[in-house]
């Protein structure tokens, strides 16, 4: 399937088969993501405890402290950072930290938009492939 | 993009303002926005460590000659400058921490280090374009004084410093600054108002009843300055709200149809004690009883007036703590009262005052978990996650007692009667 590209990010080359992790309830980067390791810190999420870095990270519900750009800028810097964000609608505290960190030089996340439902299709786990067009193909 | 000359000069003059306004245009693309807002002031939240890369980004733009085109306020630091060691963040960080408060005061914003801006002389007018960050600031400053800006978040607010400039969208918008849903108050005893413990429990309640849609409140008598600070702080902590009216208080409800624009509401959600008792026991996360011992007690989020530093004065007396007392406030306020030997009579008692930063933000409680007894509904929200400590949320009177005794202290109240 084809995604809107909300931020295209500074990425090295195309994401490939990156695993996919569909995170099932809402999402706050400041509080909910170490910005030191990229594990996810909620206790209260069915996720506490996995790592974002390196996934296709797709977020349903994002709430929003404005410092969740200051924890992905720095998971940016410290090659922790999902190789991709998908969200439900554009956001502009997560683009901030990928805008600020292609102004720095850093390798940055795409950010790209798919509709809750339709996040649905893809399941956990699954390997996901996506161009820098937004082209979007997964495994299982 | 529409962009005026003066715009797409900056953009092609290289330097700092260059990648600021990068940075802007950007974003105001993410937002939707078609064009830039010229802006008055800014209040900037990036000043606080959250890591390296913050540092390094400013230190860029200060590499890059990038200079604070408008008047700008800076908010809390993870550092108390004033006061060496109170906080215990490890060298590495304190040192980075440090630089990068240094070099926002390099770009030219003035060293105010307070998340109560608008109570440190920064008050622009009702009407006005801004761009603030910091979420209790943000509501203070669209509601109580009317002036206009979004949530501006990291690096967003100081990229608007230096450029002058914002994305003309959301609360910019007169239209989108219209209450849309009624909260009627009348069902609450007028008495339940008198009491400054009213304000958080009611914001609490409306960041999660109405999310970021503007609300307007009828009922609640009112409020001072004080009381509205600590209502738009619950609610920014609790919901994201960044404008709400008080219906005969804020500059922009003078009457009820004034408020929603001659429109009829779109919902009118009904207010009761139950509803308050409920928002009350949910700024809780520690199950204490009275006689209980705690361990902390912190007030000043926001950070403290220098009225209410005058009333904790007052109210403890010629006591001493025995459990810490932290007192969050700005170097303004250490300023304005040091003639009256407030600051230094509160020290004597035990009272740690903290300046330039908070409790919850960088750490400075003592060394592992506990219980922390607190009045103000943004540490009751942010307390649990940021410091490992359990919250009991309470009057500033049952705080200070608790302070005092070392054990909870809970004073009858119309909540406890429901």
């Amino acid at each position: 399937m084809r995604l809107e590209v909300i931020v295209p990010g500074r990425p090295d080359e195309d994401i490939e088969r990156a695993p996919a992790l569909v995170l099932t309830g809402p999402i706050s980067f400041w509080g909910g993501v170490s910005p030191v390791s990229g594990v996810l810190t909620d206790p209260r999420s069915r996720d506490h405890h996995r790592s974002i870095s390196g996934t296709a990270l797709f977020i349903r519900e994002l709430r929003g402290s404005s410092s969740g750009s200051s924890v992905l800028l720095e998971l940016i810097y410290r090659g922790l950072a999902p190789a991709a964000i998908v969200l439900d609608s554009p956001d502009a505290i997560l683009a901030l930290g990928v805008i600020v960190g292609c102004e720095m030089g850093w390798k940055s996340p795409p950010i790209l938009r798919l509709a809750a439902a339709e996040q649905e299709l893809i399941s956990d786990g699954a390997r996901v492939s996506i161009s820098r067009e937004g082209q979007l193909t997964f495994e299982l | 993009m529409d962009l005026d000359s003066y715009e797409r000069g900056l953009l092609e003059g290289g330097g700092g303002a260059a990648l600021a306004m990068r940075v802007l245009v950007e974003s105001a693309r993410v937002l939707g926005a078609k064009r830039l807002v010229p802006i008055r002031s800014a209040h900037i939240d990036s000043c606080l460590y959250h890591g390296d890369s913050g540092t390094l980004f400013a230190e860029r733009l200060v590499e890059l000659g990038a200079r604070v085109a408008v008047p700008t306020t800076l908010n809390v630091g993870a550092l108390d400058l004033l006061h060496a060691g109170l906080t215990r963040l490890e060298p590495a960080a304190s040192s980075m921490a440090h630089r990068l408060m240094m070099s926002y005061l390099a770009m030219g914003a003035r060293p105010t280090w307070t998340c109560a801006p608008y109570q440190a002389g920064h008050r622009p007018r009702a009407g006005e374009d801004v761009a603030w960050g910091e979420s209790n600031a943000v509501a203070f400053c669209n509601s109580v004084l009317g002036a206009r800006t979004n949530r501006y978040g990291d690096f967003l607010d100081i990229c608007a410093a230096i450029t002058a400039r914002a994305p003309l969208t959301g609360l910019h918008l007169p239209e989108n600054r219209l209450a849309r849903i009624l909260i009627d108050a009348s069902a609450v005893p007028k008495s339940f108002w008198r009491d400054d413990i009213a304000y958080p429990i009611l914001g609490a309640w409306l960041g999660r009843a109405v999310g970021q849609q503007v609300a307007a409140i009828e009922g609640i008598g009112h409020p001072t300055e004080d009381q509205l600070k600590a209502l738009g702080a619950a609610a920014a902590s609790s919901g994201s709200v960044g404008l709400f009216h008080v219906i005969g208080v804020t500059p922009e409800a003078p009457s009820r149809s004034i408020a929603f624009g001659n429109l009829p509401p779109k919902k009118i959600i009904p207010l009761n004690l139950g509803a308050l008792a409920a928002s009350r026991a949910g700024l809780s996360t520690a199950s204490r009883s009275a006689g209980e011992p705690i361990d902390a007690v912190a007030i000043g989020s926001p950070h403290l007036s220098s009225d209410e530093l005058r009333t904790l004065d007052r109210l403890l007396g010629a006591r001493r703590c025995s459990k810490p007392l932290y007192a969050c406030t700005g170097r303004h306020a250490l300023e304005a009262l040091r003639p009256e030997g407030v600051i230094e009579r509160l020290r004597n008692r035990g009272v740690t005052v903290v300046v330039d930063t908070c409790v919850v933000v960088t750490p400075v409680l003592p060394e592992g978990a506990g219980v922390l007894v607190t009045n103000s509904g943004k540490f009751a929200h942010y307390a649990p996650q940021n410091t490992g400590y359990d919250v009991v949320f309470a009057s500033l009177i049952e705080c200070i007692e608790s302070a005092v005794r070392g054990t909870l202290h809970l004073e009858p109240d119309a909540l406890h009667e429901t």
